[in-house]
């Protein structure tokens, strides 16, 4: 029962981060129906971001996700602006193969600039901790990544707040549901689709700053994220928020159990065998809206 | 593949295995130094060359090491195992030479659990050995997940009385620098085709290593690099004694090979070929990383006693390694 209980409360610690992972999808995708391929290249430009910063500055991740987070905002926007905005005119497929063009570009450009070399994280306020647990009903719950995940729950209620609760957040949900409509009312739907890319990317930058701390750092470090983001976001319900924090942390859950009681190597078969399965029973997410 | 005279590489097993049937449908030298996996020249192929040891001479450099410890001092208290791979072809054939090699150096195998390549946590894996509690882990897995690996570990506090490794982080530089400022890789003992720290008594080997860290922001060689540089010194001295790029005649030039240790910057006892074109005179050692976070020879017995490196045992345990000084500190 205690070998259980744990691999369900490891499943919940890694679900909140895989939710901030996500969540930025679930705006550009979920939200304003857009696919992004690039995704996790936006993590992996964050997490060198934060191991940069932290080499050459000092600087601690949890402090690094402010300019990681503002520079990777500025990115997301300029590359909708310069490349999205441009293919979002034409054909599904022209966005698939412009993201997945933009996905080759940023990891090779990383390639070029850091080298495919691993980096790794030390002496960090997270890594300093690691090891520290706290101990409840004869379940240890790691102090680092506790901090991530609740670090990752208060961003993402922010931005739940954000969307759900704000004017701004409502002129999104316009847009994303009727751009005519919502032009009439006098909102500028290019300018909300340049704050979503900009958000998306911000948001999964933070994650990758925060990431930083437990992953080795190198080029193609997003992918794993990247499939795990796009399970989490049908799984969740596309544009659903709250849907997506939940359907990470049953895919952190799903990944963790199942590891526990059959072959890991398949755990992430699992989790897609549970998309399936829900997929049949509720075609559009638990908590999406057709 | 047109005016190509050699293909050199690629560097894992797995994509190598892929591209080798396209040229060898060319009928083009290819070479892999880095490839370790034993299927690759096992195929028979015409046009295909490896300098390095495959996996099966290097495991057995590790099994052979855990068995006759035992008889040199060495702890008789180690009984079990545990095999944590990863899932591709270069991990499991490791596995499955282990798996077999096991149980002849005295080993029962408590658990073998093959894992995911690219997983983004380990903590239900651990809590799996940590429930088998074997006293020796091989550990077989790339350094992003081995360095998951250290960190749900520690999380657990679970540290095996040996850390064994193959290839993998333990032969990635990088990985090995990183440790420096955390003890984390202090006790960890794997195969190796090269004693690394005795490169230091032969200038030749020294000199090249400081042409490299030219190039590699001051990096030393790591053992990887010994097996690419060994690997291109043996093209050099094919297409010399060929005279010719013409692909008969390096085939002719490479399958005469005879080189000696002294034309090598690695412990190779030399390059000669067998008929599956392996080179049958490429050998493993077994190091260990000590305190320093640097490798130590420990096996064979010979160069170990020139190493003069007590192994460490046990592993150190996480607080062990927290408060002891950090060599990149």
């Amino acid at each position: 029962m205690t070998l259980l209980l744990q691999a369900v409360v490891n499943g919940l610690e890694m679900g909140f981060l895989y939710a901030l992972v996500a969540v930025g999808l679930t705006i550009i995708w979920g939200l304003m129906e857009m696919i992004n391929f690039a995704h996790g290249e936006f993590l992996m430009l964050g997490m060198f971001g934060a191991w940069w910063l932290s080499v050459t500055f000092g600087l601690d991740p949890l402090v690094a996700i402010v300019p990681v987070g503002l520079a990777m905002y500025a990115l997301g926007v300029l590359i909708y602006r310069q490349l999205m905005r441009r293919v979002q005119q034409g054909d599904p497929f022209t966005q698939i193969f412009a993201t997945i063009g933009l996905l080759f570009l940023l990891q090779n450009s990383a390639v070029a600039v850091f080298t495919s070399d691993y980096r790794y994280l030390s002496n960090t306020v997270l890594t300093r901790l690691s090891g520290a647990n706290l101990h409840v009903l004869g379940v240890s719950v790691g102090v680092p990544l506790l901090i991530g995940a609740l670090l990752a729950l208060v961003l993402f209620l922010s931005l739940y707040l954000l969307i759900d609760r704000t004017e701004f957040g409502l002129a999104l949900q316009a847009t994303a549901e009727d751009r005519e409509a919502a032009m009439l009312v006098g909102i500028r739907p290019q300018k909300m689709f340049a704050v979503a890319w900009g958000l998306g990317a911000a948001l999964v930058a933070v994650a990758g700053a925060i990431l930083a701390n437990f992953f080795a750092v190198f080029p193609q470090v997003g992918f794993p994220f990247t499939v795990l983001a796009y399970a989490i976001v049908a799984l969740g319900g596309f544009g659903s928020i709250l849907g997506t924090l939940l359907a990470a942390l049953l895919v952190g859950v799903v990944q963790s159990v199942t590891s526990v009681y059959l072959e890991p190597a398949f755990k992430d078969a699992f989790v897609f065998a549970s998309y399936i399965l829900i997929g049949l029973l509720r075609p559009q997410g638990l908590f999406g809206r057709f | 593949m047109n005016k190509i005279h050699w293909l050199n590489g690629e560097g894992t097993s797995g994509n190598t295995s892929i591209i080798q049937p396209v040229v060898e449908s060319f009928g083009i030298p290819m070479s892999c130094h880095p490839c370790a996996s034993p299927t690759l020249t096992e195929k028979g192929l015409q046009w295909f060359w490896r300098t390095g040891p495959n996996d099966k001479t290097m495991v057995a450099s590790v099994f052979t090491f855990l068995r006759e410890w035992r008889e040199q001092g060495g702890p008789t208290d180690l009984k079990t195992i545990a095999l944590f791979t990863c899932d591709n072809l270069f991990c499991q054939d490791n596995r499955k030479i282990a798996a077999e090699l096991a149980p002849k150096a005295g080993f029962q195998v408590v658990l073998d659990l093959t894992t995911k390549t690219g997983a983004t946590t380990l903590a239900s894996e651990v809590q799996r050995l940590q429930a088998a509690n074997p006293d020796v882990l091989f550990l077989v897995q790339y350094p992003p997940e081995t360095s998951i690996f250290q960190g749900d570990a520690k999380r657990a506090g679970w540290m095996p009385k040996i850390i064994a490794t193959s290839n993998g982080a333990y032969s990635d530089q990088t990985w090995l620098e990183a440790q420096k400022k955390t003890n984390g890789g202090a006790g960890w003992l794997g195969r190796d085709p090269t004693a690394i720290d005795l490169v230091q008594d032969r200038p030749s080997w020294k000199k090249v290593n400081e042409i490299y860290k030219k190039y590699s922001r001051g990096q030393n060689m790591g053992e990887l690099a010994m097996r690419e540089i060994t690997g291109m010194l043996w093209m050099a001295d094919t297409i010399n004694r060929a005279k010719s790029v013409e692909p008969a005649a390096l085939a002719k030039a490479a399958s005469e090979t005879n080189m000696g240790p002294e034309q090598l910057i690695i412990d190779y006892k030399g390059v000669r070929f067998d008929k599956t074109h392996q080179n049958e005179l490429a050998a493993g050692v077994v190091t260990q990383v000590g305190w320093d976070g640097e490798k130590h020879t420990i096996w064979p017995w010979d160069l170990a006693k020139r190493a003069n490196f007590k192994v460490l045992y046990p592993s150190p345990g996480w607080q062990e390694r927290d408060t002891k000084p950090k060599p990149a500190n």
